[in-house]
């Protein structure tokens, strides 16, 4: 799966270099972040800003990472979600599990606080 | 808006997950070319289209499968149609079903539980399920159906042993018409 990563202010930011998040990439995704969350990383923050559409699978693989961060008192934030994406989250109240934030800025300022 | 309606239209399911995206835009032109959708509509009816097009790939069954589309002034209805043996669950009661009318709970997995409402001997309906998780380790790591049961009005599954074939049907009510069946 395509993906880039930096630190910021001790903050692992992933942006989704993908235009789908599906069943094609969603294993791939899933192993890669929690090996980042092995290596130490506790504060993730996603970008989806070119991520046109999720499916259930790549919902699946995000729960899975989010069971493998929140014990180790890890915070996740996904920002710059499109519309169709926002509706998914909100039809599976999965938007009341997740933290979701329009900017980048506020995805830092939440993982910061 | 088509007064020509209603419209049936028949397409086959894509082999590959990168066809998703596009079958799915093709699918939306179709619909709003005779009816016109919110853009929350516009939103449910993607979701309808690729989780239905992902079960059909994540089980292989490829070009064996068909999306069906009846577009009507105020009902779409979307159905997978594929050959192949029957659904398979664990649940206190199995095809063919004796009790109809009743509701009843069935699992594909420890966390895939779903609530289904019995209608025929081989069809039911995917009910709404108000089950809140205590805690992150109780959230499921499975959507399909679920989304599938909360994007639509109605969705049923059915079926036919004569035919050997398995229909999905999910009911779309467009508009002002949002009907709620229990």
């Amino acid at each position: 799966m395509n993906m880039s990563k930096q630190i910021i202010d001790g903050i692992t930011l992933i942006v989704i270099e993908e235009n789908e998040a599906n069943l094609a990439n969603s294993e791939a995704f899933k192993a890669y972040v929690k090996k980042e969350i092995e290596g130490g990383d506790r504060k993730i923050a996603i970008s989806f800003e070119n991520v046109e559409y999720v499916d259930s699978s790549f919902l699946g693989a995000l729960v899975a990472i989010l069971k493998a961060l929140l014990p180790l008192g890890g915070k996740l934030v996904l920002f710059q979600i499109n519309a169709d994406i926002n509706n998914l989250f909100q039809l599976t109240k999965l938007d009341k599990i997740f933290v979701l934030k329009e900017h980048i800025e506020d995805a830092l300022k939440e993982l910061n606080e | 808006m088509n007064n020509n309606l209603p419209v049936t239209l028949q397409l086959e399911v894509p082999r590959y997950v990168k066809e998703i995206r596009a079958f799915t835009q093709r699918i939306v032109a179709l619909v709003l070319a005779n009816i016109v959708l919110s853009s929350a509509e516009i939103s449910k009816v993607k979701m309808i289209i690729v989780e239905l097009t992902t079960n059909s790939i994540k089980h292989d069954l490829g070009g064996q499968a068909e999306i069906k589309l009846l577009i009507d002034r105020s009902i779409l209805t979307i159905q997978k149609v594929h050959k192949g043996g029957m659904l398979t669950f664990s649940s206190s009661e199995q095809f063919p079903f004796n009790s109809v009318g009743k509701v009843l709970g069935i699992s594909f997995s420890d966390e895939n539980r779903h609530d289904i409402k019995i209608l025929d001997a081989y069809k039911f309906q995917f009910l709404e399920r108000t089950v809140v998780p205590l805690s992150i380790a109780d959230v499921p790591e499975h959507f399909g159906l679920h989304i599938m049961v909360a994007a639509s009005d109605i969705f049923t599954y059915e079926y036919c042993p004569i035919m050997n074939e398995n229909k999905f049907t999910v009911e779309f009510y467009v508009g002002e018409l949002k009907p709620r069946y229990s």
